[in-house]
């Protein structure tokens, strides 16, 4: 065959242009610019002096606005006269009383009511909300900047008095879309999920989350969860049994047989080059048994979709006389169960309160999340439905 | 058989078009923009981090509610600096479905859903 030599060229071409794209997508790799240094932990404190820091503000960077009213400053002394206006919040329960007392103070305008609240972050809240009622629309927000050398807040009003909630998020929505966009052509660690992974895989570490059963029989094939699993070289121990050269595939399961070990309850660990995840303050559990009791699950709830005030019929197995749940709206021990159900009222949670009171919450669906646990374990996965508000 | 250029082209085109796309990283979820005010919190006390309620929560026009989570050392907080603060409005990006949060039950840890984990947030005053 022959070919034109204008032919031959234009396949040569087209050849090298493909060979380049090829060289290029496979060679290519992101490279976090290096001033954004991994070890934050400074900016725990949200704030470092450091300009390497990611979260970094030089001084005098921040602007404040004229139009925003701090709030006034908190003597943490409460007179005689603060105690008699506070006395009626007191209750046996702690939340009632706090979430009494920070409506008096914001009906009073007294910050100084706040110091009787319980709990640093919930004082804080009671006196940012002192300071809201004089400017309940003025929402200050900081515009992020793609600045790779230093962070630099700049603080511009960008809702004005009155501006419904709705369109400020919806503006809002359309910054956010634009500064990740522009991290697309001007790639920051700071605005990247390969930036995020790196964080979290960086200070995550070696963790020993749970066990696939809790109560299991000798000779059974269990996994444990975690993370910081190395492929090779795990050691598992159980109380001062050890299991040595068990593989993770993925770095977060790994499985195992259960040994033949004295029955009882035993302490789980592993450790292997990341460390050891053993903690004294959260330990994982195994009990071994020759004859293991499957852990608590739910089927079903009744009503489906529940109103928030109604008591919640949950059915399932293995609840024993007594379960405890873990939920959206918080924790409660020592829920009776018979036959295979529990009764539960959602509005005896602890943050049951602060939901119902919440803006645009009421007439709407809440999604709800539930986990039981006792003597038999711990649910697998959570049980979810829908409660109406 | 005749050896047509043209073809060539053609077929060559085709191929890439079926092979560049696997070849893309596609395996990260893209960074997603979320606002609005939390309500409450709690620690995760298994995991570094604090899972917030939000409500109402826009991850679109259309608000609703729900839960994020807010990784110390992995989310990047911005001015005003006061993240899971109760009815201080905030904003950023976050990634969905990555499981940040974990509880401790006394006998174990369990994951604790939520939307997404934030990736930068900031914050109202």
């Amino acid at each position: 065959m022959q070919y034109k030599k204008s032919t031959l060229f234009l396949i040569s071409v087209l050849v090298i242009i493909i060979l380049a794209i090829l060289f290029y997508l496979f060679t290519r790799t992101y490279n976090a610019p290096s001033d954004v240094v991994n070890n934050d932990s400074e900016c725990l404190l949200f704030q470092s002096s450091d300009p390497k820091k990611s979260c970094f503000i030089a001084n005098n960077a921040v602007q404040q606005p004229d139009n925003v009213t701090l709030p006034p400053q908190n003597n943490e002394t409460l007179s005689p006269a603060d105690e008699v206006v506070i006395s009626s919040c007191i209750s046996d329960d702690r939340n009632q009383t706090d979430s009494c007392i920070k409506k008096t103070a914001v009906t009073e305008k007294n910050t100084v009511l706040c110091s009787a609240i319980s709990g640093a972050l919930e004082r804080s809240d009671c006196v940012s909300s002192v300071g809201r009622v004089d400017n309940p629309t003025k929402i200050v927000f900081t515009e992020p900047t793609v600045n790779k050398t230093a962070l630099t807040a700049t603080t511009t009003t960008v809702a004005k008095t009155g501006t419904p909630l709705s369109t400020v998020f919806t503006d809002m929505l359309d910054r956010i879309k634009k500064t990740v966009s522009d991290t697309n052509n001007n790639p920051d660690s700071r605005f990247t999920a390969e930036g995020f992974y790196e964080r979290l895989a960086t200070h995550t570490g070696l963790n020993l989350y749970a066990f696939s059963e809790y109560q299991v029989a000798p000779g059974s094939v269990i996994t444990a969860q975690g993370t910081g699993f190395t492929k090779t070289g795990n050691t598992l121990y159980l109380g001062t049994y050890s299991l040595s050269g068990l593989e993770s595939a993925d770095g977060s399961t790994l499985s195992f047989t259960v040994p033949s070990l004295n029955k009882g309850t035993y302490e789980g660990w592993i450790e292997n080059t990341n460390g050891s995840s053993k903690k004294d303050d959260r330990k994982i559990m195994l009990m071994i048994t020759n004859s293991p009791t499957p852990k608590p699950v739910i089927h079903s709830v009744s009503p489906k979709v529940p109103l928030s005030t109604d008591t919640v019929i949950f059915s399932g197995e293995n609840f024993s006389s007594s379960v405890n749940v873990m939920t959206t709206f918080g924790a409660k021990e020592s829920v009776s169960a018979s036959g295979g159900s529990f009764a539960l009222k959602v509005s005896d949670l602890p943050f049951y309160e602060k939901v119902k009171t919440a803006p645009g919450v009421a007439g709407t669906l809440v999604s709800f999340f539930i986990y039981v646990y006792n003597e038999n374990g711990v649910s697998g996965k959570p049980f979810t439905f829908d409660i109406q508000f | 058989m005749n050896f047509s250029p043209k073809k060539f082209v053609i077929a060559l085109s085709l191929f890439f078009c079926v092979l560049m796309p696997n070849m893309a990283h596609a395996t990260i979820p893209p960074i997603l923009g979320f606002g609005g005010l939390p309500v409450f919190w709690f620690p995760c006390t298994c995991s570094v981090a604090v899972w917030n309620w939000f409500a109402p929560l826009y991850l679109t026009a259309i608000p609703m509610t729900g839960p994020m989570v807010y990784v110390p050392y992995a989310t990047i907080p911005f001015a005003n600096f006061l993240p899971s603060i109760p009815l201080i409005p905030e904003e950023g990006g976050y990634i969905p479905g990555i499981q940040a949060c974990w509880f401790y039950v006394g006998i174990a840890c369990v994951p604790i859903p939520a939307i997404g984990a934030e990736v930068f947030v900031g914050t109202g005053l």
